[in-house]
């Protein structure tokens, strides 16, 4: 390989590695964070937390759903998945009703079976009746929320027994969390397979792949039915959400989950698109509501939310007018690296904005007076005599800003050190960096527990 | 690496046979009753004329396209689809660059080479192997990480050949395939191809390029109107031979007979002062007489094309400015496509399908678009003037002797020829005093050439302009009243079309001559004063080509360009006449590989 | 008399089924009313033999006579031509053969003519729309329409009564007026999905106006002129973000229907609900009671077939429409002939916010309330009536005139739904399933054979 450092140079001449498409959901993604913790500290307690996985993981799981069909290109936006997860829901809460449906295995064995029946059907539809997918899914979407109404006219009924608590949202550590780390791992894992690679190619160019001899057919049909299994999944967090059945409500999820995925980054195009940022996109809008949230607008509330929405979107999508612009600055641009860069900016906030700097005690003391130069500058700075939970606490957030220092610094020699190699691949600098920040993390919740307890004692 | 060791005798086993296929399209015959066979060990070539059906005959074996009668035998198969026949070992390169755009080079050479679920290489190995396969064809290390949408168009031309390669097929077809690569690319795609020819695979050339299936090729099957009409062996492929079988007998005499229009007087139609057509390339006049036919020649992607664009003001130039002369006498610029249409400067263009025609729309309309905003009623409701145009289109369609049914019919319905002249018709409606045409003879038949040529002739005569910019030289005999060559963006050397030899535009296409045609009386501003010639003359054109010694044509040493053009020559048990048609003929040598296998 | 042209064997063979079919079903029928056999007889042969005569009088007008040549077996060929519309009439006849078992009642003599039609309809869209290939969408429509109206005026009562007529126009006038920029946007290969969006915000924001007290007729204006202003932002954005027009006129369409909202309900105490009192102008525009110039039905009517007849006019003769055309088919020739794309997506948008606000307002004087959500329903309607109506959602195809009958279409059937005792929610129902075959009739894609 005594080619390698002239590929090296060639590769800095040819264009890019990879897509900068990510820059925008991670940016958005961190911005929001930050101004939510901001806002409201509360989302950083185990029950904010808690309840923000339980209302967006349906919202997650429907954005992977369209994603995973979208990829496969030829312009297929499901239109229909809000209404095929209202589908599986008041059928779900009807069998349930009617006594047939009792056991879980049994309930996740139907709910992506539906989902998957469909899609399948849908994939079939594409590919022998030769209609455009827009359409196939604007006639699934008229005729599911239809017959939708008519299984289950009211909202009402009772979702399984066993599902009762996962709603509350109390904790983290959710059946709802389980599912969908479940559901992301197992997407992961597929992208390992070759079944993936013929599946990206096929949404970049179904032509070439046609004649590369991938077959195009299976293929199409595997991705719409890795579609249904996600849409059953989310209609099952779904119905853990709303504990019961609901003919319209899914129906919203459409449009939402459209969004949500061009807000990912993923192209309508097809062949591009992963769960990272799909996940992103659907985590993202769920901070904008609760970031709207944390204003009282009173009445006009969901028209302010709608508002945002839409707004972001369009911004959004102008903005990846600059993704050429990007590219051809950033060649070699790691997402990963990129938003572990900027999760160690947001824990700094997020550490500013949890820490309880009235248990500090003393910070109070400064009263209005002359402005003092040196006071102003250094003032931030100093900390005041430490109360004994003082102490604990900077105990606690030493390692953490000690943990982050760390991580920074690792990353970036990683980076300066992989850059130089022909790998192409900082996945084992990503590994290890990720790794470490979950350590860190578990390690800070675990301390952390005290932050929450000191809130409520005050 | 000789023929001789490349024909050993296991090697004559048939690996492709078809009889009798015949595929339609509609009301269109793409093969009608055709046959063909290939053996392992060779290069064959399958050659004809446009629409003959060499590309759907290439589109049958490789499995895309289902016969509607015939027998298909592909290493005693028949493939039905392109999974099918890569299991076969059948690999082909269309002759349109399919990639995958979002993927990486490594995942576009690997594409389709994995099973459904599990892989045949692991990813290192991918990479690997598919940098060490683009160093070696692309002749320069590519990243097989990069994102093939940042590639230019001739890697990507590579990476489609290296994924025919990876397959390790035992029948290769290549569609076309040199057509977006480079000179010193062709050779190392000859040389790859003979390497393979040597371990017993079969590799089928689709090629309209004679001088280079001439060099490459062990056989040559000649298709005609969807049949095949011979089976030339190495020996016989000769640009004559296949010209003979493809032209077929009493096609069109041509109008070699004819001499080129000259200028009547020294008045002029357009100017260029100091155009660079391209960022970076040398700067030239161009002065354009009324009543001539101007040639514009050159290699693929010299200049040429990006010249007549700017000219007709579709594209802008990079520098320099055109102008036109009005009917009053006095210049008016040419920058945008709107003063080129004020100016009285009309362009057709050769790609029709892609910025010619509105495909659903009907051949009067097509014809008449551009009138419409100039011949409306009623102000600014802008009622289309039916019966005016109606009149318009009938005078053009009867002046171009378009074939249509109705005028209302869609232009889908027409045959491509006539497409072209409902297109080329849209350009005369115009009354343009200027007409550009770039290369819009593609695709179209000898029959409705000449006719072009006719119109276009009286067109000058009548004291107006043509720019023609063409890919085939022939076109150029008794039609053009100068040819300009281009090289490097900018012209390199000019002809009298009085006295025109093909050879010696083929040579200037390739930079052997020494450019004193620019500043002769048939130069690029013909009978203006010497003095005033800014920077176009002497070296400022008269670059130096580096050519390597081994890559030199042999253009002199060549036999065919000194075959008599007029005369009929029988060939070998066809009964077809060769048609008098001069012949654009390369001989070149492999580069610095032994020849003598090959040399006849 | 001319003797009749010669028919090819498949299509005598279809003809011969379809006439022992029909004969059948007489006799089935003169047997169950109990006529007396030998009129029974009798009638079945007359039927055969007219059928058959028929057959071959109207397909040999329209089927010039083939030379056959040496295939396989006319047998097979007839199956691989009509399969179809054979298995159509095989899933037919069986549908009507379980419903006339398990249902008391249901076979009487206006269900068995209802079944005739539908056959025709069926054997003439396979067979006779192979002749109008460019307007094959619209020969297929207009059948369907008339196949509808015909049974739904034969099997429910007060179908084709006059005050059903007028409410069915008075609806499509609404789903038509609304459905005007959709086609001219799909013409240039473009969506627009904020259109139900504009309507409720024009909805709200007319009467919001009307409550400040601005004069309604200003009003309206204010309105009309905003929807076109709307319209003309989402024209600059999808033009600049060329094929995710989808998503960009969804993400205006939210905003501007939440911004609308915010408006609105400063300083009310119900959020996104505005009350005031409409103009009788304006309801006497598009309730079912309104006149106009004295004859008894609603003017909004006699507007959009106004608006109907001349776009579907001016697309066909003026300079403007043909350009649309052809931008929509090839962009790249349509700038050497120095159309101007944007200036066209820019317009065509405008225009279609310019209806959106229309269709707002004109609601808000059938309603007599304003309410957001109004224009929900017509997020996919549009699509729905563009579509099935057989506008090329690529563009460059199609026209009006087709989205005429698309909403013609859907009006009626979702009419005679409503008349059979379906609701709302079967409507929806049946309307997603009978989307897709009308699609498939005539806008399969090739191939990918083909497009190598």
């Amino acid at each position: 390989m005594t080619a390698l450092p002239m590929a090296k140079v060639q590769a800095e001449q040819q264009g890019g590695r990879s897509n900068p498409y990510l820059l925008m959901p991670i940016t958005l993604f961190f911005a929001l964070l930050a101004f939510a913790v901001l806002r409201s500290p509360n989302l950083m307690t185990s029950a904010g937390i808690g309840a923000a996985i339980i209302v967006a993981t349906p919202l997650i799981l429907a954005t992977y759903a369209l994603m995973a069909s979208a990829i496969s290109g030829r312009g297929t936006v499901d239109l229909s998945i809000g209404p095929l997860i209202g589908f599986v829901n008041v059928t779900l809460i009807q069998l349930q009703a009617a006594g047939v449906l009792e056991n879980p295995i049994v309930v996740f064995l139907y709910a992506m079976a539906a989902g998957a029946l469909y899609q399948f059907i849908f994939a079939l539809i594409v590919i022998y009746v030769r209609v455009q997918p827009i359409i196939v899914s604007l006639s699934g979407y008229l005729a599911l929320s239809g017959i939708n109404l008519v299984i289950l006219p009211r909202p009402g009924g009772m979702a399984p027994a066993f599902m009762a608590e996962w709603g509350y949202g109390t904790s983290i550590f959710s059946p709802i969390l389980v599912i969908l780390l479940i559901a992301s791992a197992a997407w992961l894992l597929f992208t390992t397979t070759a079944f993936y690679t013929h599946l990206r190619l096929m949404g970049s160019d179904e032509r070439a792949a046609y004649t590369s001899g991938v077959p195009i057919t299976t293929v199409r049909i595997g991705a719409h039915l890795i579609s249904g299994c996600f849409a059953g999944l989310a209609a099952i967090c779904f119905t853990a959400l709303i504990s019961s059945g609901d003919p319209s409500q899914g129906t919203t999820y459409t449009l939402i989950a459209v969004t949500a995925l061009v807000l990912g980054g993923a192209s309508l195009a097809g062949g591009r698109g992963g769960v990272f940022g799909s996940a992103l996109g659907a985590v993202n809008l769920y901070l904008i509501t609760f970031c709207l949230s944390t204003f009282n607008f009173g009445a006009v509330q969901s028209f302010v939310t709608n508002l945002a929405y839409g707004t972001i979107l369009v911004v959004s999508l102008l903005l990846t007018l600059l993704i050429p612009v990007i590219q051809r600055y950033i060649r070699n641009f790691s997402p990963l690296l990129y938003f572990v860069a900027l999760s160690v900016v947001v824990l700094g906030i997020i550490l500013h904005a949890t820490f309880d700097y009235a248990a500090l005690g003393e910070a109070g003391q400064f009263l209005p007076g002359p402005l003092q130069m040196q006071a102003a500058l250094v003032g931030p700075l100093e900390i005041a005599v430490a109360s004994a939970e003082t102490e604990a606490l900077r105990r606690a957030a030493g390692p953490l800003v000690l943990g982050a220092v760390l991580l920074i610094v690792i990353a970036v020699f990683l980076r300066l050190a992989l850059g130089q190699s022909d790998r192409g691949t900082i996945a084992p600098a990503v590994v290890v960096v990720v790794a470490m920040i979950v350590l860190a993390g578990a390690w800070g919740l675990r301390e952390g527990i005290a932050i929450p307890d000191i809130e409520a004692t005050q | 690496m000789t023929a001789a060791l490349a024909t050993p005798v296991s090697a004559l086993r048939e690996t492709v046979q078809v009889r009798g296929i015949k595929k339609y399209f509609g009301p269109t015959r793409a093969l009608d009753g055709a046959s063909f066979s290939a053996r392992a060990g060779e290069i064959h070539a399958i050659v004809g004329g446009n629409g003959c059906g060499k590309s759907t005959l290439a589109k049958v074996i490789s499995g895309i396209l289902p016969v509607d009668s015939g027998s298909v035998s592909i290493l005693g198969e028949a493939p039905s689809t392109p999974a099918e026949s890569r299991a076969l070992g059948i690999s082909t390169v269309y002759q349109e660059v399919l990639v995958a755009d979002e993927s990486s080079v490594a995942d576009n050479i690997f594409m389709g080479a994995d099973r459904l679920f599990t892989k045949t290489l692991s990813g290192e190995r991918k990479v690997a192997r598919a940098a060490s396969l683009m160093a070696e064809l692309a002749g320069e290390p590519v990243d097989p990480h990069a994102l093939v949408g940042t590639l230019p168009l001739g890697l990507k031309q590579w990476i489609t050949i290296a994924r025919a390669l990876v397959a390790e097929p035992k029948i290769l077809i290549l569609d076309e395939s040199s057509a977006a690569l480079d000179y010193d690319s062709t050779e190392r795609l000859f040389a790859k191809m003979r390497a393979l020819r040597d371990g017993g695979t079969t590799v089928l050339i689709v090629t309209h390029r004679i001088a280079e299936l001439v060099r490459i090729s062990d056989r040559a099957t000649v298709l005609r109107d969807g049949r095949d009409v011979g089976v030339l062996d190495k020996a016989d492929i000769t640009e004559r031979n296949l010209l003979a079988l493809m032209t077929g007998e009493d096609r069109g005499t041509g109008h070699g007979a004819l001499s080129a229009p000259q200028p009547q007087g020294a008045d002029r139609a357009m100017k260029a002062r100091g155009l660079v057509v391209w960022p970076g390339a040398k700067p030239f006049d161009f002065d354009l007489r009324r009543g001539e036919i101007v040639g514009v020649a050159g290699l693929d992607g010299q200049g040429q094309d990006a010249f007549v664009r700017v000219l007709a003001g579709v594209a802008p130039a990079a520098q320099g400015v055109v102008q036109v002369a009005g009917r009053d006498g006095a210049w008016s610029l040419v920058r945008t496509l709107r003063e080129a249409v004020r100016g009285r400067i009309a362009y057709v263009s050769g790609d029709r399908k892609r910025e010619g025609i509105f495909a659903s729309l009907s051949i009067f309309e097509n014809m008449v678009m551009p009138l419409y905003r100039e011949k409306k009623r009623a102000g600014i409701l802008a009622i289309i003037d039916t019966p005016t145009l109606s009149a318009i289109f009938k005078r053009e369609a009867e002046n171009l002797m378009i074939k249509f049914g109705l005028k209302e019919d869609r232009i889908t319905s027409l045959s491509g020829g006539n497409q072209q002249k409902v297109l080329i018709g849209r350009g005369f409606a115009m009354r343009p005093d200027v007409i550009v045409l770039n290369d819009p003879a593609r695709g179209i038949d000898v029959g409705a050439k000449t006719e072009l040529y006719k119109h276009l002739r009286t067109f000058a005569e009548e004291g107006r302009a043509v720019i023609y910019m063409s890919s085939e030289l022939e076109e150029f005999i008794g039609f053009a009243s100068r040819v300009v060559v281009f090289r490097d963006g900018t012209p390199f050397d000019a002809f009298d079309g009085r006295s025109l030899k093909p050879k010696t535009v083929l040579e200037a296409m390739f930079g052997q001559t020494d450019g004193s045609g620019l500043t002769a009386p048939f130069g690029l501003r013909p009978r203006a004063g010497s003095g005033d010639a800014r920077g176009v003359s002497g070296d400022g054109v008269r670059v130096t080509v580096t050519v390597p010694e081994a890559l030199r044509p042999r253009i002199n040493t060549a036999g065919p360009a000194q075959v008599p053009r007029e005369r009929l020559v029988p060939v070998a048990d066809t009964g077809i006449r060769l048609q008098p048609k001069a012949i654009r003929i390369v001989e070149f040598d492999a580069d610095g590989r032994k020849t003598e296998g090959r040399r006849r | 008399m001319t003797p009749l042209p010669a028919l090819s064997l498949p299509a005598k063979i279809l003809g011969l089924v379809i006439g022992l079919i029909l004969t059948g079903i007489g006799a089935g029928f003169g047997f169950a009313t109990g006529a007396s056999v030998q009129i029974v007889i009798l009638a079945a042969i007359a039927t055969l033999a007219l059928f058959f005569w028929g057959w071959s009088y109207v397909l040999g007008q329209f089927t010039a006579p083939t030379l056959q040549s040496d295939t396989p077996s006319p047998l097979h060929r007839a199956w691989v031509a009509y399969r179809w519309p054979l298995l159509g009439l095989a899933l037919i006849l069986l549908a009507f053969i379980i419903l006339s078992l398990t249902v008391p009642g249901f076979f009487n003599i206006w269900n068995v003519i209802s079944l005739l039609i539908l056959l025709a309809i069926l054997v003439l869209t396979r067979t006779l729309g192979r002749q109008f290939q460019q307007n094959r969408s619209a020969f297929i429509g207009i059948m369907v329409l008339a196949g509808l109206f015909s049974v739904g005026s034969m099997n429910i009562e007060g179908f084709s009564s006059g005050a059903n007529i007028k409410s069915m126009l008075l609806f499509a006038a609404f789903l038509g007026i609304a459905s005007i920029g959709q086609t001219l946007v799909a013409l240039l290969g473009g969506l627009d999905l904020s259109i139900p969006f504009i309507i409720g915000a024009a909805n709200v924001g007319l009467l919001y106006l009307i409550s400040l007290g601005v004069p309604p007729w200003l009003a309206s204006i204010i309105v009309l002129a905003i929807g076109a202003a709307l319209g003309t932002i989402n024209g600059f954005l999808s033009y600049r973000l060329q094929g995710q027009a989808l998503i960009v006129t969804l993400g205006t369409g939210f905003a501007i229907s939440g911004g609308v909202q915010i408006i609105t309900s400063i300083g009310s105490a119900y959020g996104g609900n505005v009350f005031g009192t409409v103009p009788p102008w304006l309801s006497n525009l598009s309730a079912m009671n309104g006149s106009t110039f004295g004859l008894p039905f609603p003017p909004v009517i006699a507007i959009w077939a106004i608006i109907a007849v001349i776009l579907i006019v001016g697309m066909r003769i003026t300079v403007y429409g043909r350009f649309l055309y052809a931008l929509g088919v090839n962009r790249t020739s349509a700038s050497r002939v120095m159309i101007s794309e944007m200036r066209y997506w820019v317009l065509m948008y405008a225009a279609s916010g310019f209806f959106a606000a229309m269709t707002g307002s004109l609601l808000l004087g059938w309603s007599g309330g304003g309410f957001i959500g109004v224009g929900d329903q017509y997020l996919f309607l549009t699509l729905a009536a563009v579509v099935v109506g057989g506008t090329s959602l690529l563009g460059g195809a199609g026209g009006y005139g087709f989205t005429v009958i698309g909403v013609l279409v859907l009006q009626v059937l979702s009419s005679f739904l409503v008349g059979i005792g379906l609701d709302f929610e079967w409507q929806q129902f049946i309307f997603g399933l009978l989307i897709l075959p009308m699609v498939a009739l005539y806008a399969r894609s090739p191939h990918i054979r083909t497009q190598i």
